[in-house]
Protein backbone atom coordinates (compact mmCIF):
# COMPACT_ATOMS: atom_id res chain seq x y z
CA UNK A 1 0.00 0.00 0.00
CA UNK A 2 2.93 2.19 0.61
CA UNK A 3 6.25 1.96 -0.42
CA UNK A 4 9.48 3.62 0.47
CA UNK A 5 12.12 2.78 -2.15
CA UNK A 6 15.21 4.97 -1.89
CA UNK A 7 14.13 7.94 -0.25
CA UNK A 8 16.21 10.54 -0.01
CA UNK A 9 15.83 14.10 1.42
CA UNK A 10 18.60 16.60 1.51
CA UNK A 11 18.80 20.30 2.88
CA UNK A 12 21.53 21.58 1.44
CA UNK A 13 23.97 19.75 2.79
CA UNK A 14 22.14 17.96 5.20
CA UNK A 15 21.19 15.01 4.85
CA UNK A 16 17.93 14.19 6.77
CA UNK A 17 16.65 10.96 5.13
CA UNK A 18 18.73 8.68 3.41
CA UNK A 19 18.15 6.12 1.09
CA UNK A 20 15.63 4.53 3.20
CA UNK A 21 13.27 1.53 2.10
CA UNK A 22 10.22 0.27 3.38
CA UNK A 23 6.49 -0.95 2.92
CA UNK A 24 3.57 -0.93 4.71
CA UNK A 25 1.22 -4.07 4.04
CA UNK A 26 -2.53 -3.79 3.97
CA UNK A 27 -3.64 -4.81 7.41
CA UNK A 28 -0.79 -4.14 9.42
CA UNK A 29 -0.36 -0.91 12.11
CA UNK A 30 2.98 -0.49 10.90
CA UNK A 31 5.34 1.50 13.60
CA UNK A 32 7.71 4.17 12.31
CA UNK A 33 10.56 4.99 14.95
CA UNK A 34 13.60 6.83 15.77
CA UNK A 35 14.53 8.95 18.07
CA UNK A 36 14.10 13.35 17.67
CA UNK A 37 15.59 14.29 14.29
CA UNK A 38 15.67 11.22 12.77
CA UNK A 39 14.19 12.11 9.99
CA UNK A 40 10.43 10.37 10.91
CA UNK A 41 8.46 13.74 9.94
CA UNK A 42 10.37 14.40 7.04
CA UNK A 43 9.40 10.90 5.47
CA UNK A 44 5.80 11.60 7.00
CA UNK A 45 5.66 15.40 5.31
CA UNK A 46 6.90 13.68 2.05
CA UNK A 47 4.29 11.12 1.92
CA UNK A 48 1.25 14.03 2.63
CA UNK A 49 3.51 15.85 -0.47
CA UNK A 50 4.32 18.70 1.70
CA UNK A 51 8.03 18.35 0.57
CA UNK A 52 9.81 16.75 -2.64
CA UNK A 53 12.34 14.27 -2.32
CA UNK A 54 16.01 14.61 -3.37
CA UNK A 55 15.91 10.90 -4.10
CA UNK A 56 14.45 7.88 -4.76
CA UNK A 57 10.17 7.79 -4.81
CA UNK A 58 7.32 7.05 -2.12
CA UNK A 59 4.20 5.32 -3.67
CA UNK A 60 0.94 4.92 -2.01
CA UNK A 61 -1.15 2.18 -3.79
CA UNK A 62 1.45 2.44 -6.79
CA UNK A 63 1.20 5.99 -7.16
CA UNK A 64 3.89 8.12 -6.83
CA UNK A 65 3.33 10.23 -3.53
CA UNK A 66 4.99 13.63 -2.39
CA UNK A 67 4.60 15.80 -5.26
CA UNK A 68 4.46 19.65 -3.98
CA UNK A 69 2.71 21.84 -6.04
CA UNK A 70 -0.50 19.95 -7.24
CA UNK A 71 -3.41 17.72 -5.87
CA UNK A 72 -1.75 13.97 -6.30
CA UNK A 73 -4.67 12.11 -5.56
CA UNK A 74 -4.01 11.48 -2.24
CA UNK A 75 -7.41 9.38 -2.31
CA UNK A 76 -7.21 6.14 0.62
CA UNK A 77 -4.86 8.16 2.53
CA UNK A 78 -5.44 10.82 5.37
CA UNK A 79 -3.67 11.63 8.97
CA UNK A 80 -1.22 14.09 10.25
CA UNK A 81 2.15 14.83 10.83
CA UNK A 82 3.86 16.86 14.04
CA UNK A 83 1.32 18.30 16.15
CA UNK A 84 -1.61 18.95 14.36
CA UNK A 85 -2.90 22.12 13.57
CA UNK A 86 -6.27 23.51 13.79
CA UNK A 87 -7.84 27.15 13.46
CA UNK A 88 -8.49 27.82 16.83
CA UNK A 89 -10.56 30.67 16.29
CA UNK A 90 -13.05 28.22 14.72
CA UNK A 91 -15.19 25.49 16.40
CA UNK A 92 -14.18 22.16 15.57
CA UNK A 93 -17.31 21.37 13.54
CA UNK A 94 -16.32 24.33 10.82
CA UNK A 95 -12.83 22.98 11.17
CA UNK A 96 -13.85 19.89 10.51
CA UNK A 97 -16.42 21.36 7.30
CA UNK A 98 -13.23 23.41 6.18
CA UNK A 99 -11.13 20.05 5.96
CA UNK A 100 -13.98 18.29 4.09
CA UNK A 101 -13.97 21.16 1.08
CA UNK A 102 -10.35 20.25 1.27
CA UNK A 103 -10.66 17.21 0.25
CA UNK A 104 -13.14 17.78 -2.62
CA UNK A 105 -14.91 14.43 -1.97
CA UNK A 106 -18.47 13.97 -3.43
CA UNK A 107 -21.28 13.80 -0.93
CA UNK A 108 -21.78 14.84 2.52
CA UNK A 109 -19.04 14.60 4.70
CA UNK A 110 -19.38 11.69 7.89
CA UNK A 111 -18.58 14.86 10.30
CA UNK A 112 -21.38 13.37 13.14
CA UNK A 113 -19.65 10.22 12.53
CA UNK A 114 -16.41 10.71 12.77
CA UNK A 115 -16.90 12.69 16.01
CA UNK A 116 -18.78 10.31 17.40
CA UNK A 117 -15.96 7.87 16.41
CA UNK A 118 -13.64 9.70 18.32
CA UNK A 119 -15.63 10.96 21.65
CA UNK A 120 -16.14 14.91 20.52
CA UNK A 121 -19.83 14.76 19.49
CA UNK A 122 -21.23 17.25 21.45
CA UNK A 123 -18.73 19.50 21.89
CA UNK A 124 -17.99 20.03 18.01
CA UNK A 125 -19.35 23.66 18.33
CA UNK A 126 -16.55 24.11 21.04
CA UNK A 127 -13.61 26.63 19.58
CA UNK A 128 -11.00 24.77 18.75
CA UNK A 129 -8.43 26.80 20.96
CA UNK A 130 -10.57 25.84 24.28
CA UNK A 131 -9.98 22.04 23.39
CA UNK A 132 -7.57 20.06 25.58
CA UNK A 133 -4.20 18.72 24.04
CA UNK A 134 -5.85 15.23 23.56
CA UNK A 135 -9.05 16.80 22.39
CA UNK A 136 -7.32 18.24 19.71
CA UNK A 137 -5.43 14.71 18.85
CA UNK A 138 -8.66 13.20 18.39
CA UNK A 139 -10.32 16.26 16.36
CA UNK A 140 -7.03 15.64 14.04
CA UNK A 141 -7.63 11.33 13.93
CA UNK A 142 -11.32 12.63 13.31
CA UNK A 143 -10.23 14.62 10.24
CA UNK A 144 -8.60 11.95 8.94
CA UNK A 145 -11.13 9.57 9.51
CA UNK A 146 -13.76 12.53 7.22
CA UNK A 147 -11.65 11.09 4.10
CA UNK A 148 -12.63 7.59 4.54
CA UNK A 149 -9.12 6.34 4.23
CA UNK A 150 -7.57 3.15 3.56
CA UNK A 151 -4.35 4.25 5.11
CA UNK A 152 -4.10 6.24 8.00
CA UNK A 153 -0.68 8.05 8.76
CA UNK A 154 -0.47 9.16 12.42
CA UNK A 155 2.59 11.07 13.86
CA UNK A 156 2.89 10.24 17.28
CA UNK A 157 -0.74 10.45 17.83
CA UNK A 158 -0.09 10.28 21.53
CA UNK A 159 2.32 13.23 22.12
CA UNK A 160 1.46 15.73 24.82
CA UNK A 161 -1.48 13.15 26.35
CA UNK A 162 -1.88 12.30 29.62
CA UNK A 163 -1.65 8.61 30.15
CA UNK A 164 -5.79 8.79 30.41
CA UNK A 165 -5.54 10.46 26.79
CA UNK A 166 -3.11 7.62 25.72
CA UNK A 167 -4.81 4.93 26.59
CA UNK A 168 -7.99 6.62 24.64
CA UNK A 169 -6.26 7.03 21.58
CA UNK A 170 -4.24 3.88 21.45
CA UNK A 171 -7.67 2.02 22.25
CA UNK A 172 -8.97 3.50 19.23
CA UNK A 173 -6.06 3.10 16.69
CA UNK A 174 -6.35 -0.35 17.96
CA UNK A 175 -10.27 -0.59 17.28
CA UNK A 176 -9.83 1.20 13.72
CA UNK A 177 -6.92 -1.51 12.32
CA UNK A 178 -9.36 -3.35 13.75
CA UNK A 179 -12.15 -2.14 11.65
CA UNK A 180 -9.81 -2.74 8.39
CA UNK A 181 -7.75 0.44 8.45
CA UNK A 182 -3.70 -0.01 8.10
CA UNK A 183 -2.08 2.09 9.90
CA UNK A 184 1.40 3.86 9.64
CA UNK A 185 2.41 4.89 13.00
CA UNK A 186 5.26 7.43 13.78
CA UNK A 187 6.31 7.37 17.26
CA UNK A 188 9.37 6.98 19.65
CA UNK A 189 7.31 5.50 22.53
CA UNK A 190 8.52 2.15 22.41
CA UNK A 191 6.02 0.49 24.74
CA UNK A 192 3.35 2.00 22.55
CA UNK A 193 4.88 0.87 19.32
CA UNK A 194 5.53 -2.96 20.79
CA UNK A 195 1.40 -2.38 22.65
CA UNK A 196 -0.04 -1.71 18.89
CA UNK A 197 2.39 -2.14 16.22
CA UNK A 198 2.93 -5.72 14.18
CA UNK A 199 5.71 -4.49 11.75
CA UNK A 200 8.69 -1.55 12.48
CA UNK A 201 11.13 0.33 10.93
CA UNK A 202 13.57 1.84 12.73
CA UNK A 203 15.36 4.06 11.63
CA UNK A 204 18.11 6.91 12.90
CA UNK A 205 20.19 9.82 11.64
CA UNK A 206 17.95 9.45 8.83
CA UNK A 207 18.90 5.49 7.94
CA UNK A 208 16.78 2.60 7.90
CA UNK A 209 18.63 0.12 11.24
CA UNK A 210 16.01 -2.55 11.28
CA UNK A 211 13.34 -3.31 9.75
CA UNK A 212 10.05 -6.06 9.74
CA UNK A 213 8.20 -7.93 12.73
CA UNK A 214 9.05 -6.53 16.24
CA UNK A 215 9.96 -10.62 16.70
CA UNK A 216 12.64 -10.42 13.51
CA UNK A 217 13.39 -6.90 14.40
CA UNK A 218 14.35 -8.05 18.15
CA UNK A 219 15.89 -11.48 16.92
CA UNK A 220 13.62 -13.53 19.21
CA UNK A 221 11.75 -15.32 16.68
CA UNK A 222 15.14 -17.08 15.75
CA UNK A 223 14.64 -20.79 16.46
CA UNK A 224 17.15 -20.19 19.37
CA UNK A 225 15.49 -18.35 22.23
CA UNK A 226 17.50 -16.74 24.84
CA UNK A 227 17.14 -16.82 29.02
CA UNK A 228 18.57 -15.17 32.10
CA UNK A 229 19.20 -17.88 34.71
CA UNK A 230 20.02 -17.18 37.92
CA UNK A 231 22.09 -19.85 40.05
CA UNK A 232 23.72 -19.85 43.59
CA UNK A 233 26.77 -20.27 41.65
CA UNK A 234 27.89 -19.36 37.99
CA UNK A 235 31.48 -20.67 37.39
CA UNK A 236 30.55 -24.40 37.94
CA UNK A 237 27.03 -23.48 35.83
CA UNK A 238 28.95 -22.41 33.51
CA UNK A 239 31.61 -25.49 33.29
CA UNK A 240 28.56 -27.48 32.92
CA UNK A 241 26.78 -25.19 30.40
CA UNK A 242 30.14 -25.23 28.17
CA UNK A 243 29.73 -28.60 27.87
CA UNK A 244 26.15 -29.36 27.26
CA UNK A 245 25.07 -29.69 23.59
CA UNK A 246 22.35 -28.32 24.75
CA UNK A 247 23.29 -24.61 24.65
CA UNK A 248 24.51 -22.64 21.89
CA UNK A 249 26.07 -19.91 23.73
CA UNK A 250 26.23 -19.13 27.85
CA UNK A 251 28.07 -16.26 29.48
CA UNK A 252 28.03 -14.89 32.82
CA UNK A 253 25.81 -11.38 32.91
CA UNK A 254 27.87 -8.42 33.18
CA UNK A 255 27.94 -7.63 37.67
CA UNK A 256 24.86 -4.82 38.72
CA UNK A 257 24.88 -4.34 42.09
CA UNK A 258 21.89 -4.99 42.97
CA UNK A 259 20.52 -3.91 46.75
CA UNK A 260 19.24 -7.58 48.06
CA UNK A 261 20.25 -9.58 44.91
CA UNK A 262 20.24 -13.46 45.45
CA UNK A 263 22.65 -14.97 43.62
CA UNK A 264 24.30 -14.60 39.70
CA UNK A 265 23.01 -14.20 36.91
CA UNK A 266 23.89 -16.50 33.53
CA UNK A 267 22.31 -15.50 29.95
CA UNK A 268 22.44 -18.25 28.08
CA UNK A 269 21.07 -19.66 24.24
CA UNK A 270 19.79 -22.96 24.22
CA UNK A 271 18.92 -25.47 21.20
CA UNK A 272 15.20 -25.82 19.38
CA UNK A 273 14.83 -28.80 22.26
CA UNK A 274 14.51 -25.74 24.68
CA UNK A 275 15.54 -25.15 28.74
CA UNK A 276 14.55 -28.33 29.91
CA UNK A 277 17.31 -30.48 28.98
CA UNK A 278 19.87 -27.83 30.48
CA UNK A 279 17.98 -27.76 33.81
CA UNK A 280 17.97 -31.22 34.05
CA UNK A 281 21.84 -31.01 33.88
CA UNK A 282 22.24 -28.25 35.78
CA UNK A 283 20.60 -29.81 38.61
CA UNK A 284 22.06 -33.11 37.59
CA UNK A 285 25.77 -31.34 38.25
CA UNK A 286 24.20 -29.90 42.04
CA UNK A 287 24.06 -26.08 40.71
CA UNK A 288 20.88 -24.79 42.67
CA UNK A 289 18.47 -22.94 40.05
CA UNK A 290 16.91 -19.57 41.39
CA UNK A 291 15.41 -18.29 38.54
CA UNK A 292 14.64 -19.41 34.45
CA UNK A 293 13.53 -16.69 33.03
CA UNK A 294 12.79 -16.19 29.01
CA UNK A 295 15.09 -13.19 28.15
CA UNK A 296 13.88 -11.87 24.59
CA UNK A 297 15.31 -8.62 24.12
CA UNK A 298 12.74 -5.96 24.15
CA UNK A 299 12.11 -2.93 21.78
CA UNK A 300 13.94 -0.75 23.86
CA UNK A 301 17.24 -2.77 23.95
CA UNK A 302 17.31 -2.67 20.21
CA UNK A 303 16.27 0.60 20.18
CA UNK A 304 18.90 2.18 21.96
CA UNK A 305 21.41 -0.25 20.85
CA UNK A 306 20.93 0.97 16.96
CA UNK A 307 20.76 4.16 17.81
CA UNK A 308 23.46 4.89 20.15
CA UNK A 309 25.80 3.38 18.81
CA UNK A 310 25.73 5.25 15.90
CA UNK A 311 27.32 9.19 15.28
CA UNK B 1 -12.23 27.35 -1.12
CA UNK B 2 -12.83 30.94 -1.73
CA UNK B 3 -15.96 30.56 0.33
CA UNK B 4 -13.64 29.58 3.62
CA UNK B 5 -10.80 31.71 2.81
CA UNK B 6 -13.39 34.78 2.89
CA UNK B 7 -15.13 32.95 5.99
CA UNK B 8 -12.13 32.89 7.97
CA UNK B 9 -10.66 36.18 7.39
CA UNK B 10 -14.16 37.43 8.74
CA UNK B 11 -13.63 35.40 11.81
CA UNK B 12 -10.22 36.65 12.55
CA UNK B 13 -9.87 39.62 14.97
CA UNK B 14 -7.08 41.12 12.96
CA UNK B 15 -9.70 41.85 9.58
CA UNK B 16 -12.15 43.06 11.89
CA UNK B 17 -9.95 45.24 13.87
CA UNK B 18 -8.54 46.29 10.18
CA UNK B 19 -12.22 47.02 8.96
CA UNK B 20 -12.97 48.66 12.68
CA UNK B 21 -10.25 50.98 12.09
CA UNK B 22 -11.30 51.86 8.75
CA UNK B 23 -14.46 53.05 10.19
CA UNK B 24 -13.19 54.99 13.20
CA UNK B 25 -11.29 57.01 11.15
CA UNK B 26 -14.41 58.96 9.55
CA UNK B 27 -15.75 59.15 12.33
CA UNK B 28 -13.15 60.48 14.23
CA UNK B 29 -12.47 62.80 11.83
CA UNK B 30 -15.84 64.48 12.11
CA UNK B 31 -16.10 64.29 15.61
CA UNK B 32 -12.68 66.64 15.27
CA UNK B 33 -13.91 68.69 12.69
CA UNK B 34 -16.73 69.16 15.37
CA UNK B 35 -14.39 70.09 17.82
CA UNK B 36 -12.07 72.23 16.40
CA UNK B 37 -14.34 73.41 13.41
CA UNK B 38 -10.89 73.28 11.16
CA UNK B 39 -10.52 71.19 7.88
CA UNK B 40 -7.23 70.40 6.72
CA UNK B 41 -5.26 73.44 4.94
CA UNK B 42 -6.03 74.02 1.05
CA UNK B 43 -4.74 71.82 -1.41
CA UNK B 44 -3.48 68.95 1.01
CA UNK B 45 -7.22 67.42 0.67
CA UNK B 46 -9.96 67.62 -2.00
CA UNK B 47 -12.55 69.73 -1.62
CA UNK B 48 -10.93 71.01 1.58
CA UNK B 49 -12.36 74.49 1.57
CA UNK B 50 -15.47 73.31 1.30
CA UNK B 51 -15.14 70.70 4.60
CA UNK B 52 -17.35 72.36 6.81
CA UNK B 53 -20.10 73.41 4.69
CA UNK B 54 -19.98 70.02 2.73
CA UNK B 55 -20.60 66.53 4.16
CA UNK B 56 -19.76 65.24 1.28
CA UNK B 57 -16.54 66.60 1.22
CA UNK B 58 -16.23 64.12 4.22
CA UNK B 59 -15.18 60.69 2.73
CA UNK B 60 -13.45 62.23 -0.11
CA UNK B 61 -11.00 63.68 2.39
CA UNK B 62 -11.05 60.86 4.27
CA UNK B 63 -10.09 58.94 1.36
CA UNK B 64 -7.32 60.69 0.62
CA UNK B 65 -6.00 60.81 3.77
CA UNK B 66 -6.28 57.18 4.46
CA UNK B 67 -4.15 56.25 1.33
CA UNK B 68 -0.98 57.70 2.09
CA UNK B 69 -0.61 55.10 5.12
CA UNK B 70 -3.45 54.19 7.05
CA UNK B 71 -5.60 51.76 4.42
CA UNK B 72 -1.71 50.33 2.94
CA UNK B 73 -1.06 49.03 6.44
CA UNK B 74 -4.72 47.59 7.10
CA UNK B 75 -4.23 45.86 4.36
CA UNK B 76 -0.68 44.90 4.20
CA UNK B 77 -1.03 43.20 8.21
CA UNK B 78 -3.65 41.33 7.04
CA UNK B 79 -2.42 40.13 3.20
CA UNK B 80 1.00 39.50 5.62
CA UNK B 81 -0.32 37.00 7.73
CA UNK B 82 -2.47 34.99 4.73
CA UNK B 83 0.40 32.43 4.47
CA UNK B 84 2.40 33.33 6.93
CA UNK B 85 -0.19 33.14 9.63
CA UNK B 86 -1.13 29.33 8.44
CA UNK B 87 2.65 27.87 8.57
CA UNK B 88 3.21 29.59 12.30
CA UNK B 89 -0.38 27.83 13.66
CA UNK B 90 0.11 24.47 11.94
CA UNK B 91 -2.70 25.10 9.69
CA UNK B 92 -1.09 25.09 6.32
CA UNK B 93 0.28 21.34 6.47
CA UNK B 94 -3.11 20.36 7.63
CA UNK B 95 -5.02 21.82 4.65
CA UNK B 96 -2.38 20.88 2.27
CA UNK B 97 -2.27 17.45 3.45
CA UNK B 98 -5.40 17.03 1.50
CA UNK B 99 -6.85 17.15 -1.58
CA UNK B 100 -6.88 20.11 -2.59
CA UNK B 101 -3.86 21.78 -4.90
CA UNK B 102 -1.78 24.53 -4.33
CA UNK B 103 -2.55 26.44 -6.91
CA UNK B 104 -6.17 26.61 -5.83
CA UNK B 105 -5.45 27.16 -2.24
CA UNK B 106 -3.28 29.72 -3.43
CA UNK B 107 -5.53 32.01 -5.52
CA UNK B 108 -8.56 31.08 -2.94
CA UNK B 109 -6.16 33.44 -0.47
CA UNK B 110 -5.51 35.74 -3.08
CA UNK B 111 -9.30 36.25 -3.94
CA UNK B 112 -9.85 36.50 -0.19
CA UNK B 113 -7.45 39.04 0.62
CA UNK B 114 -8.41 41.09 -2.79
CA UNK B 115 -12.31 40.66 -1.06
CA UNK B 116 -10.39 42.23 1.80
CA UNK B 117 -9.01 45.21 0.27
CA UNK B 118 -12.20 46.06 -1.58
CA UNK B 119 -14.26 45.71 1.87
CA UNK B 120 -11.83 47.86 3.55
CA UNK B 121 -12.10 50.58 1.03
CA UNK B 122 -15.76 50.29 0.86
CA UNK B 123 -16.13 50.45 5.00
CA UNK B 124 -14.02 53.74 4.80
CA UNK B 125 -16.08 55.39 1.97
CA UNK B 126 -19.20 53.78 3.05
CA UNK B 127 -19.01 55.16 7.00
CA UNK B 128 -17.67 58.27 5.73
CA UNK B 129 -20.65 59.30 3.82
CA UNK B 130 -22.78 58.37 7.24
CA UNK B 131 -20.78 60.42 9.47
CA UNK B 132 -20.77 63.19 6.72
CA UNK B 133 -24.03 63.49 6.26
CA UNK B 134 -24.96 63.16 9.65
CA UNK B 135 -22.68 65.91 10.37
CA UNK B 136 -23.73 68.49 7.40
CA UNK B 137 -25.69 67.04 5.05
CA UNK B 138 -25.08 66.59 1.52
CA UNK B 139 -24.40 69.73 -1.03
CA UNK B 140 -22.98 70.01 -4.32
CA UNK B 141 -19.49 70.63 -4.99
CA UNK B 142 -17.54 72.95 -6.23
CA UNK B 143 -15.38 70.76 -8.81
CA UNK B 144 -11.77 71.93 -9.01
CA UNK B 145 -12.15 73.51 -12.90
CA UNK B 146 -15.24 75.39 -11.11
CA UNK B 147 -17.91 73.17 -12.71
CA UNK B 148 -20.64 71.81 -10.35
CA UNK B 149 -20.58 68.42 -9.37
CA UNK B 150 -24.29 67.47 -8.58
CA UNK B 151 -24.54 65.27 -4.86
CA UNK B 152 -25.57 61.84 -6.91
CA UNK B 153 -22.16 62.25 -8.98
CA UNK B 154 -20.03 63.17 -5.76
CA UNK B 155 -21.47 60.19 -4.09
CA UNK B 156 -20.91 58.09 -7.39
CA UNK B 157 -17.17 59.97 -7.10
CA UNK B 158 -17.07 58.61 -3.51
CA UNK B 159 -17.73 55.09 -4.48
CA UNK B 160 -15.57 54.90 -7.76
CA UNK B 161 -12.44 56.69 -5.84
CA UNK B 162 -12.87 53.95 -3.58
CA UNK B 163 -12.86 51.34 -6.10
CA UNK B 164 -9.81 52.80 -7.78
CA UNK B 165 -7.84 53.72 -4.72
CA UNK B 166 -8.41 49.36 -4.06
CA UNK B 167 -6.43 48.10 -6.92
CA UNK B 168 -3.16 49.73 -5.98
CA UNK B 169 -3.81 48.22 -2.84
CA UNK B 170 -4.77 44.75 -4.53
CA UNK B 171 -0.90 45.15 -5.89
CA UNK B 172 0.57 45.98 -2.48
CA UNK B 173 -1.47 43.14 -1.28
CA UNK B 174 0.40 41.01 -3.56
CA UNK B 175 3.49 42.29 -2.50
CA UNK B 176 3.10 41.48 1.26
CA UNK B 177 1.78 37.62 -0.13
CA UNK B 178 5.00 37.40 -1.28
CA UNK B 179 6.45 38.63 1.32
CA UNK B 180 4.71 36.24 3.56
CA UNK B 181 5.04 33.10 1.05
CA UNK B 182 8.98 34.23 1.06
CA UNK B 183 9.25 34.48 4.90
CA UNK B 184 6.47 32.68 6.71
CA UNK B 185 6.61 35.32 9.07
CA UNK B 186 3.37 37.38 9.54
CA UNK B 187 4.46 40.15 11.04
CA UNK B 188 7.71 40.96 8.87
CA UNK B 189 5.30 40.46 6.04
CA UNK B 190 3.28 42.91 6.80
CA UNK B 191 6.28 45.54 8.19
CA UNK B 192 7.97 45.07 5.10
CA UNK B 193 5.27 45.96 2.79
CA UNK B 194 4.53 48.65 5.22
CA UNK B 195 8.00 50.00 4.80
CA UNK B 196 7.58 49.27 0.95
CA UNK B 197 5.29 52.20 0.62
CA UNK B 198 7.35 54.55 2.82
CA UNK B 199 10.43 53.88 0.81
CA UNK B 200 8.46 54.65 -2.65
CA UNK B 201 6.84 57.76 -0.99
CA UNK B 202 10.65 59.15 0.20
CA UNK B 203 11.72 57.76 -3.44
CA UNK B 204 9.03 60.24 -5.14
CA UNK B 205 8.88 62.88 -2.76
CA UNK B 206 13.03 63.51 -2.85
CA UNK B 207 12.41 62.99 -6.44
CA UNK B 208 14.62 60.07 -6.77
CA UNK B 209 12.74 57.83 -8.97
CA UNK B 210 13.32 60.10 -12.02
CA UNK B 211 11.22 58.82 -14.92
CA UNK B 212 9.89 56.05 -12.97
CA UNK B 213 7.98 58.40 -11.22
CA UNK B 214 4.73 58.12 -12.48
CA UNK B 215 5.16 54.13 -12.13
CA UNK B 216 5.47 54.20 -8.12
CA UNK B 217 2.64 51.92 -7.07
CA UNK B 218 1.97 54.46 -4.40
CA UNK B 219 1.75 57.36 -6.66
CA UNK B 220 -1.34 55.38 -8.00
CA UNK B 221 -2.99 55.56 -4.79
CA UNK B 222 -4.00 59.37 -5.92
CA UNK B 223 -5.17 58.63 -9.96
CA UNK B 224 -8.60 58.60 -8.46
CA UNK B 225 -8.49 62.35 -7.83
CA UNK B 226 -8.69 62.93 -11.62
CA UNK B 227 -12.36 61.63 -11.04
CA UNK B 228 -13.03 65.20 -9.95
CA UNK B 229 -11.59 66.82 -13.01
CA UNK B 230 -14.57 67.88 -15.54
CA UNK B 231 -13.78 66.23 -17.91
CA UNK B 232 -12.18 63.08 -16.00
CA UNK B 233 -8.91 62.53 -16.93
CA UNK B 234 -8.71 59.16 -18.13
CA UNK B 235 -5.63 58.57 -19.16
CA UNK B 236 -3.80 58.85 -15.80
CA UNK B 237 -6.86 56.80 -14.04
CA UNK B 238 -5.92 53.76 -16.62
CA UNK B 239 -2.25 54.33 -16.59
CA UNK B 240 -2.94 53.58 -12.72
CA UNK B 241 -4.79 50.58 -13.34
CA UNK B 242 -2.16 49.15 -15.74
CA UNK B 243 0.80 49.94 -13.59
CA UNK B 244 -1.10 48.64 -10.54
CA UNK B 245 -2.14 45.28 -12.80
CA UNK B 246 1.23 45.05 -13.18
CA UNK B 247 3.03 45.57 -9.92
CA UNK B 248 0.27 43.09 -8.49
CA UNK B 249 1.13 40.44 -11.38
CA UNK B 250 4.91 40.55 -10.88
CA UNK B 251 4.34 40.05 -7.11
CA UNK B 252 1.74 37.24 -7.52
CA UNK B 253 3.65 35.47 -9.80
CA UNK B 254 6.52 35.28 -7.61
CA UNK B 255 4.59 34.31 -4.36
CA UNK B 256 2.77 31.47 -6.80
CA UNK B 257 6.02 29.85 -8.05
CA UNK B 258 7.30 30.13 -4.44
CA UNK B 259 4.31 28.84 -2.57
CA UNK B 260 3.84 25.77 -5.42
CA UNK B 261 7.24 24.70 -5.15
CA UNK B 262 8.19 25.22 -1.54
CA UNK B 263 8.59 22.77 0.88
CA UNK B 264 6.44 23.04 4.16
CA UNK B 265 8.46 22.42 6.97
CA UNK B 266 6.10 23.99 10.25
Amino acid sequence: MLEVRGFTKKFGDFVAVDSLNFEVRQGDVYGFLGPNGSGKSTTIRTIFGLIEPTEGEIRLFGRPAGVPGGAWGREGVAGFVDAPGFYGYLSALDNLRLLAAADRRKGKPQIPRVLETVGLLGRERDKVKTYSTGMKQRLAIASALLREPEVLILDEPTSGLDPGGMRDVRALIHRLNEEGLTIFLSSHLLAEVEQLCNRVAVIGNGRLLAEGTIAEVVGGDNGHPGYRLVVNEAKGAIRILEGSPHVTDASVADAVAREGAVGEEIRLTVGPEGPGPVVRDLVGGGVEILALVPARPSLEDLFLELTEERP
Amino acid sequence: MIRWEIYKLLRQRRTLFGLGAMALVPVLFVAALEITRQGPPEGEAPFATQLLENGLVVPLVTLAFATFVLLPLVVAFVAGDAVAGEVSAGTLKTVLSRSVGRTELFFSKVVAVGIYCLAASAVLAGVGLAAGYLAGGFAPLAGPGGATIGVGRGIGLVWGGAGLVSVPLMALAAFAIFLSVTTHNSVGSGVGAVVLVLLLRLASGLGLAGPLDPYLLTNQFEAWLNLTRDPIAWEPIARSLWVSVLWGAVFLTAAWAVFTRRDVLS
